[in-house]
């Protein structure tokens, strides 16, 4: 379980920095992607995609809220509690 | 039309101060091919590169009262010159010559700086008192000529039509100014009076200077206002607006047709450059010559509707493509006339334009800007209305879906919780309050684009809050404007004035010797639209509703109906194109990155490396990497001087009046 969870927060890091232009130091794990300016509204809607495709999920309305996506923290808490369901 | 530079209280020989002139002069030749032309004397001196227009024989400058008391160098043109001559006449003053130049001088001779709200034009010009030894400058309302001045250590003034001028003298040595890096990373430009470069201004929009050995003073004559009382404003039906709108802009084209050469029209195959056509036709209507730009992709091109229109109103009309080649070929040109960094290449088609419009022989054209900050055409407008009437029901459903006409992207949140449409634009949502409510999407998004700046570059910056210089700048009664109006205010000063006109606007006009026209800045279409009740102009989420119905049935119903369609050209397409590659590698190496210092070595190749490889590119990628290439531009082209840097070409028969040997035209 522990494997899995570092797995899909390594991923989620990758992606993030993949993805965003800022320095590698200045994005912790519980920085916050959004309100920090490093991800705006495009790049919200690229990671959901991201995020359905890679994991093989499918987000629902009421998970669309700024907490389960706020930090890559949050991200991997996000995934792990669907994958769960399933 | 011209370029004008000048010098006030230098110690250096007058041999020293003719051949600094000649420099400057030589450096905007292009705006001024025709003639030049330089007085001195042991105070002061002015220069003057011509592009004639009006009175081709005589209007030769700098040009002087009959007693060598006045000298006036002169950029831009009086549209009323004709009924301002008739007054003058009436009072007792002669004229040697047809031009407005000499009408301008007679103007300020008989009402000192109250002539300039008599002026209906654009201008810059610079009057030279020899008997009170001093000099005064004035540049129009909304700043559609530039004009820029610095001041050595030694207290020497100077003062030219752009920047590059200034640098010409040993004693001004250009520095980029990390406040100003900041500003045009979050505005798309600086806030006036700075530039990119420190302790080099410039006169601000409807201002004035004086300079004298006792005093330096800088005061405005003219400003952008709105109503505050309900009864300022106008009373009439929107049928009767219309018609008085017609009136206004009819007289605008009118006296902007008056020339001595051809006047043609740029028709871009939206509303306004359509409109300004058709009243074109309608006072002059023999056979008008029309241009306008086109574009490989689909996304941008309007060519269909460019077309219509020139079918419909009886244009001979000439298209021209630009190509994503063309905009990486021409781009480092551009921002050497342009000197400052540019977030879009949307100037590059523009003067690619001019280029065109010069090799027909063409020397003015008629277009169509001011007509979005005026009459309410622009987005960012919506924007503002669509928040605010959000912001009074903040958990509504269906408020926020409104931004879907602005955003089409949006729509992939179908279906979806409209809880994250709240987070991205719901930012200071209720704020409603604050003078910068419409703009702080806009404004925010893009200072994003700071992540970019090098660590040294961020520390300059450290604790600046940029918005304090735009706070400084609005009028007293700001906060009793309306949503729209205020919204206008901020186009206007910031959008329009310092960047529309100028890198997308005079810049890339005047670098082909090309004068472009305003109709809708004529200051009598100005302060009427500004007193027009808000839904005259944005009707619910209708833009530009009045003039629309102005133009109902007299353009096409396509061009009526169509959607704001932005001007936009390609961006990242163009720098990977064959030519622009190479010294696109070169200026975003990590070597070229780390010598300017400016930028983060590591992100700019990240971000190069993304946009070469990926299908898509966002519009913030194609921005940071528009502003990065064009501010490496700037710091070669300007302090490194290397062969990015047009060479100066010789300025021949320069007309050289002294003091001593006075000549009087």
């Amino acid at each position: 379980m522990e494997q899995e969870v570092l797995t899909i927060k390594q991923k989620v890091n990758e992606y993030v920095l993949q993805h965003t232009f800022a320095e590698k130091h200045k994005i912790q794990d519980d920085s916050l992607i959004f309100k920090e300016g490093y991800f705006d509204s495009m790049g919200f809607i690229m990671l959901i995609t991201f995020i359905e495709e890679e994991f093989a999920l499918k987000t629902s309305d009421s998970d669309l809220i700024e907490e389960n996506f706020e930090s890559i923290n949050a991200i991997t808490s996000y995934i792990l509690r669907k994958k769960s369901k399933q | 039309m011209c370029g004008i530079v000048g010098i006030y209280n230098s110690m250096d020989t007058l041999h020293s101060i003719e051949a600094l002139l000649t420099r400057m002069l030589a450096r905007i030749q292009y705006r001024g091919p025709d003639e030049s032309g330089i007085y001195i004397n042991k105070i002061a001196a002015l220069g003057s590169v011509r592009l004639s227009i009006i009175d081709i024989q005589s209007g030769q400058q700098p040009l002087s009262t009959e007693d060598g008391k006045y000298w006036i160098v002169f950029n831009g043109e009086i549209f009323n010159y004709i009924e301002l001559k008739v007054d003058l006449k009436r009072l007792g003053y002669t004229f040697r010559t047809e031009s407005d130049t000499e009408v301008l001088l007679n103007a300020y001779l008989e009402y000192g700086s109250d002539c300039l709200n008599r002026l209906n034009g654009q201008f810059v010009f610079a009057i030279w008192n020899n008997e009170k030894k001093e000099l005064f400058l004035a540049r129009d309302r909304v700043g559609i000529r530039p004009l820029f001045f610095t001041q050595t250590e030694n207290n020497t003034f100077l003062f030219g039509s752009e920047i590059k001028t200034l640098f010409e003298h040993p004693d001004v040595k250009p520095e980029i100014d990390p406040v100003s890096m900041s500003q045009v990373f979050t505005f798309w430009s600086t806030i006036t009076p700075r530039t990119i470069f420190k302790r080099i201004f410039e006169l601000a929009p409807g201002h004035f200077m004086i300079i004298s050995r006792e005093k330096k003073v800088i005061l405005p004559f003219w400003s952008l206002k709105f109503p505050v009382e309900k009864d300022a404003y106008f009373k009439g039906t929107i049928h009767e607006a219309a018609e008085e709108l017609e009136k206004l802009l009819t007289d605008a084209v009118r006296i902007r047709l008056r020339a001595d050469v051809q006047v043609a029209a740029y028709l871009s195959g939206g509303l306004d450059s359509s409109a300004t056509t058709a009243l074109i036709k309608k006072v002059a209507p023999e056979t008008l010559q029309t241009f306008s730009i086109g574009f490989e992709d689909n996304e941008f091109d309007e060519t269909p509707y460019q077309q219509e229109v020139s079918k419909y109103l009886g244009t001979r009309h000439t298209a021209f493509t630009c190509t994503r080649q063309d905009i990486g070929n021409y781009f480092p040109q551009v921002v050497w006339h342009s000197e400052i960094p540019i977030l879009r290449t949307a100037p590059v088609p523009m003067f690619c334009l001019s280029k065109k419009v010069r090799e027909n022989n063409i020397k003015v054209v008629i277009t169509g800007e001011g007509a979005d900050e005026m009459l309410a055409g622009y987005d960012i407008f919506k924007e503002g209305i669509i928040r605010e009437f959000w912001s009074r029901e903040p958990n509504s459903k269906y408020r926020p879906l409104l931004l879907q006409k602005l955003y089409p992207y949006l729509a992939q949140f179908q279906g979806k919780n409209k809880r994250m449409l709240k987070f991205f634009f719901g930012y200071q949502l209720q704020d409603t309050a604050s003078p910068f409510y419409s703009h702080v999407l806009r404004w925010r998004n893009t200072s994003n684009l700071q992540n970019f700046f090098s660590e040294d570059l961020k520390s300059d910056l450290n604790g600046f809050d940029q918005y304090e210089e735009v706070k400084k700048m609005l009028p007293k009664d700001f906060d009793h404007y309306g949503m729209l109006n205020k919204s206008q205010w901020l186009e206007s000063s910031i959008f329009m004035s310092s960047y529309l006109l100028s890198s997308q606007g005079d810049r890339v006009a005047m670098a082909n010797s090309v004068e472009g026209r305003y109709p809708f800045l004529d200051y009598r279409v100005m302060e009427f639209a500004a007193k027009l009740p808000p839904d005259f102009k944005m009707h619910g989420l209708n833009e530009k509703f009045i003039l629309k119905r102005m133009m109902d049935n007299r353009l096409p119903a396509s061009v009526l109906k169509r959607p704001k369609q932005a001007y936009r050209a390609p961006i990242a397409n163009s720098f990977l194109s064959s030519i622009a590659k190479e010294y696109v590698t070169d200026l975003l190496s990590e070597r070229d990155i780390n010598q300017t210092g400016m930028f983060s070595s590591h992100l700019v190749q990240k971000l190069l490396k993304k946009i070469s490889n990926a299908d898509l590119v966002t519009e913030m990628e194609n921005m940071a990497l528009a502003g990065v290439i064009s501010s490496q531009l700037i710091y070669h082209q300007y302090i490194l001087k290397d062969n990015f840097r047009p060479s100066i070409i010789q300025l021949n028969n320069c007309r050289i009046v002294h003091e001593q040997n006075p000549i009087y035209s």
